[in-house]
């Protein structure tokens, strides 16, 4: 399927010609994201530069009546920018511009286009950064993170994606422009800009953001416990939690993702320990060190059997790097895996990840575990061989048993990486019908014909918000919630 | 998408990938850290022209979902195979193993177009493998050279009348000498500068340490300083050296394009000059060739034609000259340096850093040095578009990379105004490097390490110091 000629010779007028994209193998490399486990491919990628051309083939789509779906470095891992019924995909990597640094107001106005890390280090020699670090910070887009309210290891002392925006400047998807926040704190009214965020690209398509600055913390303290049980590691959250620390981030890794990423980043984590808890603490440099005492003896009490301190800047990035890219390390011992993402209140960490192996046994496959332990927001991996149906069947089963049993301990399906396509079904698990159809008039509201990222967050089909609208419920394809893991694929992240 | 029954294909596509031994492809998870460190995907914008898509295409033409139709291969051609994407790789996916498989599979199997038939032909499978042909041309290139036309070229108004690729490749001209540097010193045994200096084995045995140097084949009979220097710093380490003179090019060109068979032929001929037994160590001085001689096992997967050979043994022998002489910190204090200030600026080029992950060795090295203080360019680990012969098929995205690489100069050099030379040890980044600067007038030496190294040394032990040509 491509752009039919009449419509994309517009197309071209409006971006010009090496913008607009609808070949074979475009279309193939733009069918799935960093989930690629569903993949469809789009009618055509276009490549807006500005706000107006962006604008412009909005208002252009519209016309037409074509769906279409913001992309930016394709690294989500829910599906959100993979197109659904051949939607458009609207690539927003040009919007690569730093508009502004103001010192005053502690801002930073950028493109959407723009790396989460190149924020950051467009400030930090002033003594800034910004401060939600999703793991695939050194890849993903501002854009996407503030469409999937993303989250990262620091977020647990300093909030997420949500927290670290002041506003932002969107095209609606009928092409009008819309601000919505601004430099300054707080709006009367409803807080639209919070909707926005984390609608996973079914309200507007972003095409400026405005981002708080928050000061370097002026020392950071990098803690490694070493445990001989994953429980007594969750214990030891609870512990510092229960002492009123709140450390910058608290990560886990067991054992089997100790493995790999000693095999393919080698940060030194000792390989017969059954988990390491990484304990960050920063703040003024005055009482640091004293907390970081009670943090070790906090450790130690609940069953670290050793606690190391990183050394230097260097020790410390190198944690960091085999934290923030476990779940690649993963592909160095198994073909496939499939990640879970789901958050559980704290308390009942210890229980849920005794269950989470449980389930893994019972079904013969190993999940390892490396997640936001501070958050309670799990990341079980489930390893399997996409070459071996039975163990494809088993990650599946494995996965929803999970994913219902977060539910039973009152978490929730999500913690960051957002609904997408590959939760879509489950939403109906955790809402009633009736929350789900507010939640509906809501995107309504914004995207009132759903050409906007239709497909996804809710579960198929429509239930009831389009028609009352007047649009019935296009025929989505069906996101069968048994086809979790498609067999052909086998690249599950 | 249909087959393409070009040229002798009748193995389906899937087929020839899958006999090409490429189940690691599957080591790609497809996160996507890879996008933000891979240069034509920072010029381009585009997922097909991005590691992660080239992988991709290459699963789909692995899966068969693909066929080797030009439009697939273009990306793949768009690579600069700089490797930066291994670096940035969580999952440990061999990217430039494949890619090079990849590629072998479409030369094989595609038809190529006139321009590449003539650059594979006449370079890469005439003149590369015969040195007396190196030779001539190198004379070739002096003499023209010599009648100032490159300069006339590139500084006057006649530039502007000829094409923009053109007058670059005036400035990429290396320094041809007209003579072989493996004819020069072929087979002697090159002793120790210092007698009472002389490295030996640690083995019971001792024995004195010998070390065979690679000689290439463009730097074989150009920019003659780099490797005398590296003679010379060999010499004053103690070790003794042969420079074999039945050695060859390294081949890596030659499977950058997918040359495959070209470069067994190289690489049997360079095993059978170094022969693993007769050296403690066998020294690169450009990164390329390096980090294809520690890689020749790749091309040979079967116990045959070749594949018999002990590979791993010849390849653990390779190593670059400045790892090489880092081993030694001792033997670098006792040596005489020049003590003046000095700051010189390091460009990492990708096949040492990405392909042979050697990075801080050498940095650490330079550092030492009294005086020195080195600092690496802003984006130092990113590619200079050089890439073997990328510069000559793929010129406008080789300038597009290039251009960010001087950019990056410019800015460090604007931080670092007192720097005079820049640093680099691949001879391919070195000749990309100084025509980007040279065409666009800044005013910066373009060295390889070991010449600059030979420079700072106060005292030399033997009369023949290098010319040092800039």
């Amino acid at each position: 399927m491509s752009f039919e000629k009449n419509i994309r010779s517009e197309f071209v007028r409006i971006l010009g010609k090496e913008w607009v994209k609808d070949d074979q193998v475009t279309l193939y490399t733009y069918r799935c994201d960093g989930l690629a486990l569903y993949t469809a491919p789009p009618m055509g990628v276009l490549f807006p530069g500005t706000v107006q051309e962006l604008s412009s083939v909005i208002k252009l789509l519209n016309q037409y009546k074509i769906s279409f779906v913001a992309r930016g470095a394709g690294t989500g891992l829910s599906g959100g920018a993979v197109p659904q019924e051949g939607s458009v995909i609207i690539e927003m990597a040009r919007f690569k511009e730093v508009h502004e640094v103001d010192w005053v107001n502690r801002t930073i106005t950028v493109g959407p286009g723009v790396i989460n890390l190149h924020i950051t280090e467009n400030v930090h020699s002033h003594g800034y950064h910004y401060a939600p670090d999703p793991s695939s910070q050194k890849a993903c887009t501002i854009g996407g993170n503030v469409a999937e309210n993303s989250g990262g290891p620091h977020t647990l002392k300093y909030g997420v994606t949500v927290n670290h925006v002041l506003g932002i400047e969107m095209v609606l998807p009928d092409g009008e422009l819309v601000t919505l926040g601004g430099k300054h704190l707080g709006m009367p009214g409803p807080d639209l800009l919070g909707l926005v965020t984390g609608s996973e690209g079914t309200f507007g398509i972003i095409s400026k953001i405005i981002c708080r600055l928050t000061p370097n913390p002026e020392k950071a303290v990098t803690l490694l416990g070493i445990y001989t049980s994953v429980r007594n590691a969750c214990e030891s959250v609870s512990s510092i939690i229960r002492h009123g620390i709140i450390p910058a981030a608290m990560e886990m890794l067991d054992k089997i993702t100790i493995s790999a990423v000693e095999k393919a980043l080698k940060p030194g984590f000792p390989l017969d320990a059954e988990a390491v808890l990484i304990v960050e603490l920063d703040g003024l440099a005055d009482g640091l060190d004293a907390e970081a005492e009670t943090v070790e003896k906090l450790l130690k009490e609940t069953g670290a059997t050793k606690v190391n301190r990183a050394q230097d800047e260097a020790e410390r990035a190198k944690i960091w790097r085999a934290r923030k890219e476990a779940f690649g390390a993963i592909g160095q011992i198994s073909p496939s895996y499939y990640v879970q993402d789901g958050v559980i209140p704290r308390s009942k960490l210890p229980e849920v990840l005794d269950e989470i192996t449980a389930i893994g046994k019972k079904h013969g496959l190993t999940v390892a575990n490396v997640f936001h332990a501070g958050d309670g927001n799990l990341h079980p991996l489930i390893l399997y061989d996409y070459e071996n149906p039975e163990e494809v069947e088993k990650s599946h089963k494995i996965g929803e048993e999970i994913l219902e049993d977060l539910i039973k301990f009152g978490g929730t399906l999500s913690g960051e990486h957002g609904i997408g396509i590959e939760k879509a079904e489950w939403m109906s698990d955790l809402y009633s019908e009736t929350s789900l159809a507010n939640m509906q008039n809501v995107r309504v509201f914004f995207n009132p014909e759903n050409l906007l990222n239709p497909g996804k967050i809710f579960p198929h089909p429509g239930r009831c918000a389009e028609s009352k609208a007047g649009t019935p419920p296009p025929n989505l394809s069906a996101v069968n919630k048994t086809k979790l893991v498609a067999a052909k694929s086998g690249i599950a992240v | 998408m249909s087959i393409n029954f070009s040229k002798k294909t009748v193995v389906s596509t899937k087929e020839l990938f899958r006999q090409a031994e490429f189940d690691n492809i599957l080591k790609c998870v497809h996160c996507g850290l890879c996008l933000e460190s891979c240069p034509t995907y920072r010029e381009l914008e585009d997922e097909k022209d991005s590691p992660r898509g080239r992988l991709y295409l290459m699963r789909g033409l692995w899966e068969g979902e693909l066929e080797l139709e030009q439009s697939v291969i273009d990306p793949l051609s768009r690579c600069l195979d700089c490797r930066a994407c291994e670096s940035a790789c969580p999952s440990g996916v061999p990217y430039g193993e494949l890619l090079e498989k990849t590629r072998g599979i479409i030369l094989e199997n595609t038809p190529q177009s006139l321009k590449e038939r003539v650059l594979r032909n006449l370079l890469l499978k005439g003149l590369f493998r015969y040195t007396s042909m190196m030779i001539v041309a190198s004379r070739i290139l002096k003499i023209y050279a010599a009648t100032g036309l490159p300069k006339l070229i590139t500084k006057t108004f006649i530039g502007k009348l000829l094409p923009k690729s053109f007058v670059f490749q005036q400035h990429l001209l290396p320094n041809c000498s007209g003579e072989s540097f493996k004819r020069k010193y072929a087979d002697q045994i090159l002793s120790p500068v210092f007698p009472e200096k002389t490295l030996h084995t640690t083995k019971i045995k001792k024995s004195k340490i010998r070390v065979g140097l690679f000689s290439g084949c463009i730097m074989d009979v150009s920019e003659s300083a780099i490797h005398e220097s590296t003679l010379t710093l060999l010499r004053h380490f103690g070790c003794e050296v042969v420079v074999p003179g039945n050695q060859g090019c390294c081949g890596a060109l030659h499977v950058h394009s997918g040359d495959r068979k070209t470069a067994r032929e190289f690489a049997l001929k360079n095993l059978a000059a170094f022969e693993p037994r007769h050296f403690d160590a066998i020294i690169t001085n450009a990164a390329g060739c390096g980090a294809q001689l520690k890689e020749y096992h790749h091309l040979f997967p079967d116990e045959t034609n070749g594949g018999e050979q002990d590979w791993i043994g010849f390849e653990n022998k390779v190593i670059d000259i400045l790892e090489f002489l880092s081993r030694f910190p001792e033997l670098l204090e006792s040596l005489s340096w020049r003590e003046d200030q000095d700051i010189v600026l390091y460009d990492a080029p990708c096949h040492l850093m990405h392909a042979q992950k050697v990075d801080e060795n050498p940095r650490q090295l330079l550092n030492s040095l009294p005086g020195v203080k080195l600092v690496p360019l802003k984006e130092s680990s990113w590619c200079c578009g050089s890439a073997g012969i990328y510069n000559l098929v793929q010129p406008d995205l080789s300038r597009d990379v290039l251009k960010r690489k001087t950019e990056s100069v410019r800015q460090t050099l604007t931080e670092n105004p007192k720097a005079k030379t820049i640093i680099t040890g691949n001879p391919g980044c070195l000749y990309q490097i100084r025509a980007g600067i040279r065409s666009e007038n800044i005013d910066l030496r373009v060295l390889h390490p070991a010449v600059y190294l030979v420079e700072r040394l106060k005292i030399l032990g033997t009369s023949d110091i290098p010319k040092i040509a800039i």
